[in-house]
């Protein structure tokens, strides 16, 4: 396929993407309601399509500009998007439940609408070399998809929030009837966690070993590497508590929730004032 | 003629229902001594909230002689003919959809009744009491059924206290067959949830009683754990759930044995219902973290907002239901082109018949049957698109009516006296065993 096919095949998918998000997003959160049947039907069916369709635009990408899908901010919130969708359609396939699908597909949503949206702005210039490095590139996907994790898991833990204090005060709303159990919310929340904090730990680990390669200036005292550890700190804590400790559920999802804000608060901070090195994008 | 005749709640009380239940041998029976009498084909439903007749039957036979049979298989001095509804044609045909869509059942959305329905298709069919007439009708209705489940909510939501008891453990516990239940009580209402939680999966169960041997015998039927009702605080942190409903006057659970309790079990959550009245756990325990203390009226407020849940999807399921009845009638009315299509074929075959004997010795011997075939194969390929034209589904009787007319006039068919009497069915039409043909 020659790089115009490809360019145009791109742009196409990159006008179709949001559109399938938003459309799967709308159908999950009209069967939450229970208005329309025909939703139940065919929200799967959309998210399915939608995230194949993101799967194959990332292929695409990758091959037209022979390099990771990490050097913008487009194209990171976009693979933040398709990590978030293609881990719920796992679930869902996987347990059959569909209780959590409004609240996480309106994440994968957010995030893909943000890129197409708000940052597919004209780029001037050549994306930061550094990224097209294969390590770097590794690195930074592997950072994406753990941030990406801690994300579901901070949704999850918000949901159980929701059912805790609708089971509390005696509701039956949507939220009691379509919501899955407790137990399971919370089982997501960690497992969510976990699978953030591997992909995260092996970001670290890749970052360790190529960064100071590619920067003189690398610093372990820079403050997105103590940032990022305080936050892989955060996630260690919680999986000890839950594993090692068994601390109950409503104390494990305010740690991954607190997590996930820390970890967005720190790394917008520290990546627009502090960071010295450690800046990519 | 359809008609649908029998006894229901909405016509008579339990005990007046109970005298007409009849056994599957007492309907297969009844279907076997009639069909083919009394009536062509025949259906009967019989559960605990109705035993309904369906019956496509020939002109003389009306509802009032279909019920008289049907009074015959358990005279009973209470059953009387006011308690008996009849239903014919349109009707009858709306109120099977209805009953297998559960719009009518006592229990509004209770979906059990399509699986019942079901079972009595099984039954007439495997008494060789089911044409095609009572066959698309009991297959329109399953679908009915079918569609209103997957379409709307009626069926959605707990309705009773023992299935809201189960709905709300499982909105708190992935997998019930791991959790450890207390049964606090062995009274009717004690008895009654401990069965269900069982019947749903609990395998864990311990029953604890202020009288202890008055636990064993619910605690055998359930294979439980009998626990002494003095030592039942020691161990509350080992339990899940726990069910409460003595006769008690005094709270039996305190918020100090439940704060202890959660402390041991490290907060882990705990259901507690208590159905007992006056209430036999402390209501404060529900402010504790991790507890979920439900009593009856949070029960019966629970069951109420799916009841009224359930209420408001009536529209849909009945909308539903007339698609269905209407399908079912589209193809019905294709019935009265019956007789005009038996006497088509007739004429038809009458000049076939006529011009192959007057041919009939210029044809060699050995190729007698082949053009006998053929004849026969030419006739029914002309006649396959008039036939088909009028088997084709009307909306109305006037313009079914108008494409028999034509016909008619066409092929100058002679008037019958005795057409209904006459009537060809197609092919599937005579009464005996049918293949289900399930609508998807």
């Amino acid at each position: 396929m020659d790089s115009n096919t490809l360019h145009f095949l791109n742009g196409i998918a990159e006008v179709f993407l949001p559109i399938g998000y938003v459309m799967a997003a709308f159908l999950y959160a009209m069967d939450f309601r229970r208005c329309e049947s025909i939703a139940g039907h065919w929200k799967t069916r959309v998210l399915q399509s939608t995230v194949t369709l993101h799967f194959l635009y990332i292929g695409m990408h990758t091959a037209e500009y022979g390099r990771c899908m990490v050097t913008t901010p487009f194209e990171i919130m976009s693979l933040i998007a398709f990590t978030i969708g293609t881990t719920y359609m796992i679930i869902e396939l996987r347990t059959g439940e569909r209780g959590t699908g409004p609240f996480v597909v309106a994440l994968a949503t957010l995030f893909e609408l943000t890129s197409a949206v708000v940052m597919k702005m004209p780029t001037s210039g050549d994306p930061n070399p550094v990224l097209s490095n294969m390590g770097i590139g590794l690195h930074v996907s592997f950072a994406v998809f753990g941030y990406a994790g801690f994300a579901l898991s901070a949704v999850h833990g918000l949901l159980y929030l929701l059912m805790y204090r609708e089971l509390k005060r005696g509701g039956t709303g949507s939220i009691y009837k379509n919501l899955p159990s407790l137990e399971s919310l919370e089982r997501m929340t960690v497992l969510s966690s976990l699978v953030g904090f591997v992909f995260l730990t092996v970001s670290m680990i890749i970052g360790g070993v190529w960064l100071p390669r590619i920067f003189e200036n690398y610093s372990y005292l820079d403050p997105k590497l103590i940032a990022t550890a305080l936050v892989w700190l955060m996630y260690a804590v919680l999986l000890t508590a839950f594993y090692a400790m068994n601390v109950d559920g409503k104390r494990i999802v305010r740690l991954s929730i607190w997590g996930f804000v820390f970890s967005i608060l720190s790394m917008t901070l520290v990546n627009m004032f502090l960071s010295q090195f450690h800046r990519f994008l | 003629m359809i008609y649908a005749v029998g006894v229901n709640h909405h016509t008579a009380p339990v005990t007046v229902r109970e005298c007409l239940h009849l056994t599957n041998e007492e309907i297969a029976n009844f279907l076997h001594a009639h069909t083919g009498v009394l009536f062509r084909e025949a259906g009967i439903v019989s559960t605990c909230n109705r035993t309904e007749l369906y019956a496509v039957t020939e002109d003389e036979v009306d509802g009032e002689r279909l019920i008289a049979e049907l009074r015959t298989l358990r005279p009973a001095e209470k059953l009387r003919d006011e308690h008996f509804f009849r239903l014919f044609s349109c009707g009858a045909v709306s109120h099977l959809f209805k009953v297998a869509a559960a719009v009518d059942s006592q229990i509004l959305g209770d979906m059990q009744i399509l699986g019942q329905v079901k079972q009595s298709y099984e039954l007439a069919n495997g008494s060789d009491a089911v044409g095609s007439v009572l066959s698309h009708m009991f297959m329109g209705a399953l679908h009915a059924g079918k569609r209103v489940r997957a379409e709307t909510g009626i069926g959605i939501g707990a309705v009773s206290v023992s299935f809201a008891a189960v709905e709300l453990a499982r909105k708190i516990f992935s997998d019930l067959h791991r959790k450890s239940v207390l049964i606090i009580g062995s009274g009717e209402t004690s008895a009654l949830a401990a069965r269900h939680l069982v019947s749903k999966g609990v395998e864990r169960l311990t029953i604890t009683n202020r009288t202890y041997e008055r636990a064993l015998p619910l605690a055998e039927e359930l294979r439980a754990k009998v626990l002494r009702f003095e030592t039942f605080s020691d161990v509350l942190a080992d339990f899940d759930m726990i069910v409460s409903a003595t006769a008690a006057t005094e709270p039996v659970i305190t918020r100090e044995m439940v704060r202890v309790a959660m402390k041991k079990r490290q907060n882990r959550p705990l259901l507690i219902l208590d159905l007992a009245v006056p209430r036999d756990v402390d209501p404060t325990v529900n402010e504790l973290d991790n507890v979920f203390l439900k009593d009856l009226d949070a029960i019966q407020g629970i069951i109420d907002q799916n009841l009224e849940q359930r209420r408001q999807e009536v529209p849909k399921a009945e909308a539903i239901v007339t698609e269905e009845v209407v399908n079912f009638f589209l193809w019905y009315n294709t019935l009265d082109a019956a007789p005009t299509i038996a006497q088509l074929r007739e004429k038809f075959e009458q000049v076939r018949a006529a011009e192959f004997e007057r041919f009939r010795n210029k044809i060699d011997e050995n190729s007698l049957e082949n053009v006998e075939m053929l004849t026969r194969r030419i006739i029914n390929k002309l006649l396959h698109p008039t036939i088909m034209g009028m088997k084709k589904p009307a909306h109305d009787s006037s313009a079914l009516n108008t494409r028999i007319r034509l016909v008619r006039d066409l092929f100058d068919l002679e008037e019958r006296r005795d057409d209904t009497d006459d009537q060809e069915f197609p092919a599937d039409a005579t009464p005996g065993r049918h293949e289900p043909q399930d609508r998807q």
